[in-house]
């Protein structure tokens, strides 16, 4: 680092971390929209002969790992941990033995180095990962988290409040994904396994039901889909055979995405936004992607999706959500606790 | 001279201390809470105020690694091993069994005094309920300093403890045990008939050695517990105590005195997590 950039006081730095749920992330942000570095430790390879998920391994897994990510990650963005302006972690919502980890070692750091600790929300800091990728986005838009936890729309106003218009009754999309993965022996995680396959298949060669399409709220439900799926290929045991197997992802994904592009835009037009902005895992679902754009530029809506990389849980995310309520003073106290539920 | 700042989060109270060598120069506990998370910084910032240092004074950390509350062991870890690396000292993860050796060895300095000036050997086991009708456990002996042959025979000083103006050693004879009603019983007959006797290296065939038994199991199963002292002249501790920093401080500072290499924090856990019983 030049002594010129030493001495400019009007860059901000930022450590993130995020360990809501089973990947162990740190990143240093400058200003809010420079990643010099983002690490993730990711946990796929152990959670997938669970076909899922496993809480308490993946808390065990984290705890190992958190310094050595924090360090990898201070050490890539090359300043030196004298120079973090605060440290932002995500602490709800999200599994409790995973969050504790991230939580503890943030307050560690801030209590050491006397800087100021800023507590997010996983899924606002998903929203952010836009921010991130566009930093000139202004605020009033609706935002749809989609991931292995959440399926989730808000409304987002000028200054950046949230409000939760629509989630899901029951399964989060990702986790649909999941399940029917582990239902058709396909491994895990389900959702890239799935957008592959289907690339090669019809999706409308099965009419799967678009639940609560017309619901007349902004929920979704992934659970009956999943069922229907499943009541399928029990009737007809041939869609089940490899090379039905294609066809039978596609159609699924298709009324999945169709939900969720379809219930946003209403959204959208009903709370008179012209943005949309789609994160979360499942926002790196190619079919997702496409389907966005396309109904999108026909609706005269602006869709933001981020960069594959910053769909999946990541810590730059978190340190950019910092990074604004840094500006802003929205500090935290060092007796803040983890949340597996919340609201904004 | 070394600065210990040690935690204790691996039962529902949690307590943070902070010492000189050995010597305790405070020490904050909580006895009812559950919400570590919410009071572990908060009790390190009044241990230190009290003692009238900073975070930066602190030479070395410590933490009670388990087994223990799994949400309580992680929170310890990650808090103890960020702050050291923050602070560019050593932090160890003292296991929960050594705590508790060493907390017994304090809380019945009284008998073990006695017995030691009469030279009758003592010994500690902490046994720990660790559910499954299983008990995690090892022994512990007590021996003057000078004497101490721990070195040639692979025992392991976790602490050490002044009695008249004698320094003793506690340490610790093998390995962390887990172990079912039977191989509990076999592991004690085994370890009084041939550890106690030869340690000490005294003709006291005639007496039978005396041993503290502590630890959640002395309640938790008693009858196991009674079952095991019958025959010998053990005493039970039978206050259901959880263990606290002031102990942890003193294993960190005699690791560091004997200059083990510090590890990874990593909770220690008797079994392996295995999902959905398979």
């Amino acid at each position: 680092m030049s002594i010129e950039e030493k001495e400019n006081k009007k860059d901000i730095y930022i450590l993130g971390i995020e360990t809501s749920c089973d990947d162990t992330c740190a990143s240093v942000v400058k200003n809010g929209s420079v990643i010099l570095s983002s690490v993730v430790s990711s946990q796929d390879e152990i959670h997938r002969k669970y076909g899922g998920i496993v809480p308490e391994v993946a808390s065990r897994k984290h705890i190992e790992v958190i310094d050595i990510m924090i360090k990898e990650a201070i050490n890539k963005s090359g300043i030196d941990t004298s120079y973090i302006n605060a440290v932002s972690v995500t602490n709800r919502p999200g599994l409790i033995g995973s969050l504790l980890v991230g939580v503890g070692a943030a307050k560690a750091i801030c209590y050491a180095r006397n800087i100021p600790l800023i507590a997010v929300n996983h899924l606002k800091a998903h929203i952010y990962s836009n921010v991130l990728a566009h930093p000139n986005i202004r605020g009033g838009f609706i935002g749809l988290v989609v991931s292995g936890g959440h399926s989730s729309l808000y409304i987002v106003d000028d200054n950046y409040n949230m409000e939760l218009v629509g989630q899901t009754v029951d399964d989060a999309v990702g986790e649909a994904f999941d399940k029917i993965a582990r239902y058709l022996g396909l491994g895990y995680p389900g959702g890239p396994i799935i957008d592959r396959l289907s690339k090669s298949g019809n999706s409308g060669c099965i009419d799967f039901p678009r639940p609560m399409i017309n619901s007349g709220d902004f929920n979704f439900s992934f659970s009956g889909l999943k069922t229907s799926l499943i009541y399928r290929t029990k009737k007809d045991k041939k869609l089940m055979h490899k090379e039905n197997i294609p066809d039978l992802v596609a159609s699924f994904q298709e009324a999945a995405v169709d939900v969720l592009v379809e219930k946003t835009i209403r959204a959208c037009r009903k709370y008179g936004m012209d943005k949309i902005l789609v994160s979360g895992g499942v926002a790196a679902n190619s079919r997702l992607r496409e389907e966005f754009g396309k109904r999108c530029s026909s609706s005269n809506i602006s869709v933001y999706i981020p960069p594959l990389s910053m769909c999946m849980d990541n810590a730059a995310m978190v340190a950019c959500l910092g990074y604004y309520e840094y500006l802003k003073g929205n500090f935290s106290s060092l007796d803040v606790d983890v949340y597996s539920r919340t609201d904004f | 001279m070394m600065n210990i700042l040690g935690i204790d989060s691996s039962s529902r109270n949690l307590s943070v201390a902070v010492s000189r060598d050995d010597k305790l120069l405070s020490e904050v506990i909580n006895h009812e809470s559950s919400k570590h998370m919410v009071n572990i910084i908060k009790f390190a910032d009044k241990a230190l105020y009290k003692a009238g240092l900073s975070i930066k004074d602190i030479d070395v950390f410590g933490a009670n690694l388990g087994p223990g509350d799994f949400t309580g062991t992680r929170i310890g870890a990650s808090v103890i091993k960020t702050l050291s690396w923050v602070e560019k000292k050593c932090a160890y993860g003292i296991n929960s069994l050594d705590v508790h050796a060493v907390m017994c060895a304090f809380k019945n300095k009284n008998i073990i005094s006695k017995s030691l000036l009469n030279d009758r050997p003592v010994a500690i086991a902490p046994c720990l309920d660790v559910k499954r009708s299983e008990v995690y456990f090892s022994f512990y002996g007590i021996s003057e300093e000078e004497n101490d042959v721990c070195h040639k025979s692979g025992k392991k000083i976790v602490a050490g403890m002044i009695i008249g103006a004698k320094k003793y050693n506690i340490k610790r004879i093998g390995d962390y045990h887990l172990a079912n009603k039977d191989e509990l019983i076999e592991k004690f007959s085994i370890f009084f008939e041939n550890e106690v006797l030869k340690i000490q290296d005294k003709e006291i065939a005639h007496v039978n050695p005396a041993a503290i038994v502590c630890g959640s199991s002395c309640v938790s199963h008693k009858s196991i517990m009674l079952d095991l002292i019958r025959s010998s002249s053990f005493i039970l501790d039978k206050r259901p105590l959880c263990s606290q920093a002031r102990y942890v401080n003193l294993c960190s500072y005699f690791s560091a005195l004997e200059k083990v290499e510090p590890k990874n924090l990593v909770p220690v856990y008797v079994r392996d997590f295995v999902p959905f019983g398979n």
